[in-house]
């Protein structure tokens, strides 16, 4: 066991408050040390061949560098062992600057403190162990949950990059919320117009396999080696023989009678049914609810779908299907919820037809919409219309963060009006008007120029919408009451209600108002806490459009990373089982929060799954028998380094 | 000259506005047309191989298809037209789609529309030419003009797929605007701190070749081949010789030393009372780690509010995302207020061998909510644990803290009691001799 310890200035960074030749002398006298020195900057080129030297000269197989934070420097050092054909395990750091030296003013108290972080690094590099990385293949595809526009995009990127991609969508056709939109602020661009090319695109690129109409329903493994199951729902019609020509549901015998979720239940639609006309895949789907078929096992004499069908795509006798599929990065873009404005009854959602959402304004203006882009109510154009903000957002009662779009979808919404109706009156009530983006209040200032009434209202003030006669009164403190024949609210963009279980299933976190949580909020906003997991769109947090493609395009980048490379590289510290002493109790089997340990029913003794695991030692405290220890900070490297820094404290 | 003319229905899309058959039958008599018919969906695999199969046999040199906007279905009919051996851009479409039956109404009108539409386009086809296509090799390198964050960040990634990376920084040191910010909101977490180890990977990225104090003066070329000139600045500095150890600057007459600053605290948000019982818990951990603080609030508080989680985040000097992240994966922690007592019942092995499910069952029964929810009148919240140390009393559940061997009849009269006397009248069983504190320390965190 030879020993050698270098110790840094940093320039002044540490030596201004700790007497480093003092620390290297009295690390001459810790045992096992052959060698203690001392450099100005150990990290710069002449300071790492000075290590270089020792190890080849003098046989130095321990290494100790008493400088910075393991954060900064532990891989500059690991490349000198590296090269030098040592294990890079068998360095220790010794952190006496962040831990010492930038903490401290006087050197009467960094010099022994110096000593003290010293001494414990000696003693535990004298039991470090040579490690070799886990180097694991990747699996070159990437899943996309979620086919609104930020999966679009991201599957988009990662196709064009050249791995198999594939998109799992839960409705019958991708296009999500942004196929609801009639136009996009503040550009006024067709939403449709912008979003198709980009759905048709998913479908003939040839490294994109599309699964519609599916959901995840199990997610094992790890990074660039997952394992995911996904479960087809029955849309009891052959897609391979469909041709979305929609004669089936001309004929249907429930046609123009059910509710059209895409146009926000206002238009109607026949029980076997395309969402929208561009839907893609343009395939048909029937709504097992709703179907005659298959709610009551007839349908008059017989399905007049089925007749209808010269090729013989519907199938009421399909299953369910649960495909497998071997993956190596998942992006998750499972948009959002809105906010069900019924949880406010002071809006009057729900009293009078003539209250509406922000969603039910955008089918209504759509030229595609029920009512062909004509705005009316009850068969009349509206003449006073009343917009109210913040519906369910900056409210402690229900969400207490800012929706970042409303303000901006309102100030288009009101716009439309004026454009389509130029007598009718349009006032909007705000909290405040955020608008941040580009070109955003450039848009706000025209629509206020358009003569659309701004009325402000603190959020402290109260808010009643109420029917009376033909009309709704808005009746907003510390304004005159406005009696509408519209009001349209601008209800929050909330969590999806099944976030908390894909969460569970990817084994990632949410944020405390229950959104997807990135890895860092700042420099891995794309990022999970799961490797191989990435985030984008309205998942994470409320979004307008293009913030949505933008990180989606990031997520796609991010998720390739390890494709790219081919392999990922672990870390080699683990926790190791001794089978002699494990008795299978599997306490640790329900605390790894990694589900890196498994249960062997044969030898009855848990396994560990190196690759899952991060080394985090949960398992090893709670190990009743003491039989996990960990690699590279086994209890025994660990205490020996608390008895050395004890024992030279007054040193 | 043989051009064929194929018009779409397109399901009613078309044919609901335009009279789709006298288009087509029209069309016929254009000049150079030698076919032309019409379909209900010519996207779909029949409708292709209708224009495969005449290109063969009739011989056809040029292709119109009137149908939507070539954005939707170009590439479709560019690549049937290639399968049956026709240059694709001998291929021409017409829309009569979005440019005419969508926007009309008038069928009379529409029909006229398109016809005038399809001559147009058969007139243009007759003068198509056939084209290759060119491919230019891509040089396999990027340049990222800018090392602030957000060039750090790209230069990273594109790095880190393999490329080599050019990252061209008109200053002397990366890092741009964030390295001068003090904390960065909402988090408040040390701008340097998370900014100075992607600085350090830039630095020691093998892919990465960072020219700093440079700017770029000349970019001609295009996309996958451009040719940039970088002018490196004079730093008088031998960049291979500097360590930047600073005795230089200390030494030099013109020095500017920044001067540091203050920042408002989130406890100044919190009232008094509140924040002096999360002071009364925090200050026990001075010092400490993360786990056993957030232990002590949730047991405390019987959650963990959020903005106790913002002190302990300040106090402890870690980014609030950290302490959400360790607050939110751990089960035994609850960001929701939880009911006045807590049930645990025990799912371990011995406990499952004795009834614990039937137990379990019971008391979702008696109190209409799962595991993991809280009843309405905020009196119960519902967990289970998968050992609590004491197998051979089993099938245990614990109320706060306090043991009960139970089975589903005693269930009820355990639950009363709760909540009628809070617990006062029943005996619990002296706990195992290792108690829930002792396994807690020992259990990494997770009760």
């Amino acid at each position: 066991m030879k020993i050698g310890v270098y110790i840094c200035d940093c320039g002044i960074n540490i030596g201004a408050t700790v007497d480093v030749p003092a620390v290297v002398e009295f690390a001459k006298t810790l045992p096992n040390v052959i060698v203690a020195r001392e450099n100005k900057y150990t990290c710069s080129d002449p300071g790492q061949e000075t290590i270089r030297k020792d190890i080849k000269e003098l046989g130095v197989d321990r290494i100790v560098v008493a400088a910075c934070s393991p954060r900064m420097h532990e891989p500059t050092y690991r490349n000198v062992l590296k090269d030098c054909g040592l294990s890079p395990h068998l360095l220790e750091m010794a952190n006496i600057r962040e831990q010492c030296s930038w903490v401290h003013k006087d050197r009467a108290v960094g010099t022994p403190k110096a000593k003290q972080i010293v001494a414990g690094s000696v003693a535990r590099a004298a039991l470090l162990e040579p490690l070799e990385y886990l180097e694991v293949p990747t699996i070159p595809s990437v899943l996309v949950i979620g086919g609104g526009i930020a999966g679009i995009q991201a599957a988009l990127d990662s196709a064009d990059k050249g791995f198999k991609t594939y998109l799992v969508e839960k409705d019958p056709s991708i296009g999500g919320k942004m196929a609801q939109l009639d136009k996009t602020f503040p550009t006024m661009d067709c939403s449709a117009c912008i979003l198709t090319p980009k759905m048709v695109d998913v479908a003939r690129h040839p490294n994109i396999e599309l699964i519609t109409y599916a959901e995840i329903e199990e997610v094992s493994g790890f990074i660039g080696n997952f394992k995911v199951k996904v479960k087809k729902k029955t849309r009891f019609v052959d897609i391979e023989k469909c041709n979305g020509c929609g004669e089936c549901a001309a004929n249907c015998r429930m046609k123009d009678r059910i509710p059209n979720e895409f146009d926000a239940n206002l238009g109607k639609r026949s029980a076997i049914y395309v969402p929208f006309p561009q839907a893609v895949p343009l395939r048909m789907t029937i709504d097992p609810e709703k179907c005659l078929m298959l709610t009551l096992g007839k349908c008059g004499k017989g399905p007049l779908c089925q007749e209808a069908c010269d090729r013989g795509a519907i199938d009421f006798e399909q299953k369910e299907e649960i495909v497998e599929l071997d993956i190596g990065s998942i992006i998750v873009a499972t948009g959002f919820d809105l906010f069900d404005a019924k949880r406010k009854p002071n809006y009057g959602y729900g009293t009078s037809p003539r209250v509406i959402t922000g969603l039910e304004f955008e089918r209504i203006v759509s030229a595609s919409g029920p009512s062909g882009g004509h705005i009316e109510i009850d068969g009349k154009e509206p003449k006073n219309v009343a917009f109210i903000q913040c519906v369910g957002s900056r409210d402690k009662e229900t969400n207490e963060y800012c929706s970042r779009v409303c303000c901006m979808y309102t100030a288009k919404h009101a716009h439309m009006v004026r454009d389509k109706l130029p007598d009718s009156n349009v006032i909007v009530y705000n909290t405040d008007v955020r608008a941040f983006g580009k070109g955003f209040e450039e848009f706000y200032n025209r629509v206020k120029d358009e003569g659309v009434e701004y009325r402000r209202r603190e959020l402290d003030q109260s808010i009643e919408v109420t029917p009376e006669g033909d009309s709704v009164i808005v009746k907003a403190e510390g304004h005159p009451d406005f009696a509408a024949d519209l009001v349209v609210l601008a209800t929050a963009i909330e969590p999806r209600l099944d976030s908390k279980e894909l969460k569970n299933q990817l084994k990632i976190s949410c944020s405390p108002d229950t959104f997807l949580l990135e890895a860092h909020p700042k420099l891995r906003p794309i990022d999970t806490f799961t490797d191989g997991i990435f985030l984008a769109g309205c998942c994470q947090g409320p979004k307008d459009i293009p913030d949505a493609v933008a990180q989606a395009s990031g997520a796609a980048v991010r998720a390739c990373i390890p494709l790219a490379q081919g392999k990922v590289s672990v870390e080699p510290i683990f926790a190791a089982i001794d089978d002699d002493s494990c008795s299978g109790c599997r306490v640790c089997e329900s605390l790894c929060p990694y589900g890196a340990l498994e249960f062997d029913a044969e030898e009855k003794t848990m396994k560990i799954q190196q690759v899952l695991c991060k080394g985090c030692g949960t398992c090893g405290a709670a190990c009743p028998s003491g039989s996990i220890t960990m690699s590279h900070f086994s209890d025994s490297q660990l205490i020996a380094q608390l008895v050395a820094i004890i024992k030279s404290g007054g040193a | 000259m043989r051009i064929g003319v194929y018009v779409c229905e397109c399901g009613i899309n078309i044919a609901a506005t335009v009279d789709v058959e006298k288009v087509a039958k029209a069309a016929e008599s254009l000049p150079g047309v030698k076919i032309s018919r019409y379909y209900k969906y010519m996207c779909s695999d029949p409708g292709q191989d209708m224009i495969k199969k005449d290109i063969k046999e009739l011989k056809l040199d040029r292709v119109v298809v009137a149908s939507c906007s070539p954005l939707m279905h170009e590439p479709t009919f560019r690549t049937a037209c290639e399968e049956a051996g026709l240059n694709k851009y001998c291929f021409e479409m017409a829309n009569i789609r979005e440019q005419c039956s969508w926007v009309h109404k008038d069928k009379e009108k529409g029909t006229e529309k398109a016809l005038a539409i399809v001559r147009a386009s058969v007139a243009k086809a007759a003068l198509l030419q056939a084209m290759d296509e060119k491919q230019v090799p891509v040089t396999k390198k990027a340049m990222v003009i800018g090392g602030g964050i957000a060039g750090i960040q790209t230069a990273l990634d594109i790095a880190d797929m393999g490329f080599p990376v050019t990252l061209v920084e008109r200053e002397p040191s990366v890092g741009g605007h964030m390295a001068q910010l003090d904390k960065t909101f909402p988090t408040l977490d040390c701008s340097a701190c998370i900014l100075t180890p992607k600085m350090v990977d830039v630095g020691r990225h093998p892919n990465i070749e960072l020219l700093t104090f440079a700017e770029v003066e000349e970019i001609d070329g295009f996309v996958g081949n451009f040719n940039v000139k970088v002018r490196k600045k004079a730093k008088s500095i031998d960049t291979e010789k500097c360590t930047s150890c600073g005795e230089c600057m200390i030494n030099c007459l013109v020095r500017y030393l920044p001067q540091p600053q203050e920042v408002p605290s989130i406890r100044d948000s919190i009232d008094e009372d509140t924040l002096k019982k999360y002071d009364a818990v925090i200050s026990k951990h001075e010092g400490g780690a993360l786990i056993p603080v957030l232990q002590d609030i949730n047991a405390t508080f019987n959650y963990l509010p959020a903005d106790a989680l913002a002190c302990v985040a300040e106090k402890l000097e870690l980014p609030l995302s950290q302490v959400f992240h360790v607050a939110t994966f751990y089960t035994a922690f609850s960001l929701e207020p939880r009911g006045e007592h807590l049930i645990k019942v025990c799912l371990g092995t011995a406990c499952h061998v004795r009834g614990g499910h039937g137990v379990l069952d019971e008391i979702v029964r008696q109190l209409g909510i799962q595991p993991g929810e809280t009843t309405e009148d905020k009196k119960f919240t519902l967990e289970t644990v998968n050992c609590l140390g004491c197998c051979a009393l089993g099938p245990v559940v614990v109320i706060d803290d306090q043991y009960y061997p139970t089975s589903p009849r005693k269930v009820g009269a355990l639950l009363n009691e709760y909540r009628t006397t809070g617990g006062a009248g029943i005996k619990p069983v002296a706990p195992p001799e290792q108690t829930l504190e002792e396994l807690t320390e020992t259990g990494g965190g997770r009760i």
